[in-house]
């Protein structure tokens, strides 16, 4: 079976490569230097958060991307698992922004917006060796502890084999 | 009951003036821009979710909760508008305001 932190680090790297993506994610630091806010979450205890904490600590705007679970079974002669991330979306302030990017926005860019600015989108690429693309994408409205909206979507990726 | 409104008031005052502490109010200028920064002073409330960094970001508290006199604040924050507060800039991501006169600004860093 793969492991599931290089296959998130390789997600993130693809989000950030979308530059319509990584546009409305990039934010100037105090040093006024350019950050995209698209991350990475490993569960490290003593080094990061724990995940509830750091979706609560999201930026606006900022992306994060977090394993979620692995599910085992016969889905096809092929497969025997399929790894499930999380994709955590804080849209950044829309006031004073001419054109503001949205949820709706954010999730259509994420769908469909070739990484690299050319090619096949998210959906359509083999990101690791060993995995398949993707199944077809969800995302969902949620709430946050604060009651604001956010929402979070969710890639599912069988494993070619058992690796 | 008539004073009721007034002993609201002045309990704002007083608890702002014990407790409060500064931050700068940008408001929105209803036309895509923003005013002049202010400054107003407001009360920080435990928030939803406890943080292991004292506030400001990075390390920093991401979520603020703000209790202001709202209606002593022209104009009226409203969601959108900046507050920067202890070297952060957060954003009014949602007003609560109570019949008091008071409100809580819950703030997200940007």
């Amino acid at each position: 079976m793969l492991n599931p932190a290089p296959v998130t680090d390789a997600i993130v790297a693809a989000l950030q490569s979308i530059p319509e993506l990584a546009a409305a994610m990039t934010v100037l630091d105090a040093q006024q230097n350019p950050v995209c806010r698209i991350g990475a979450f490993h569960y490290l205890l003593g080094q990061e958060h724990r995940l509830a904490e750091a979706v609560y600590k999201m930026p606006a705007p900022s992306m994060l991307v977090a394993w979620e679970g692995t599910k085992g079974g016969n889905f096809d002669g092929q497969t025997i698992w399929k790894h499930r991330w999380g994709i955590y979306y804080r849209m950044g302030n829309a006031a004073g922004v001419a054109v503001p990017v949205g949820y709706e926005d954010l999730w259509a860019i994420t769908c469909n917006c070739p990484p690299g600015g050319t090619g096949p989108n998210i959906r359509n690429i083999q990101l690791c060796p060993g995995l398949d693309i993707m199944d077809t994408p969800s995302i969902d409205h949620a709430l946050d502890e604060d009651l604001i909206d956010r929402f979070k979507g969710a890639f599912i990726f069988p494993e070619l084999g058992d690796n | 009951m008539s004073a009721w409104p007034t002993l609201e008031s002045n309990a704002n005052a007083v608890m702002l003036s014990t407790f409060g502490v500064p931050a700068t109010f940008f408001p929105q200028d209803g036309s895509g821009g923003w005013l002049d920064g202010q400054p107003i002073v407001g009360i920080v409330m435990q928030p939803a979710m406890a943080e292991d960094y004292s506030p400001g970001f990075g390390p920093g508290t991401a979520v603020l909760r703000f209790w202001v006199n709202f209606e002593t604040i022209t104009p009226s924050p409203r969601h959108g508008d900046q507050i920067g507060f202890n070297g952060a800039t957060y954003v009014v991501q949602e007003v609560e305001a109570s019949i008091g006169g008071a409100a809580v600004l819950k703030l997200r860093v940007e």
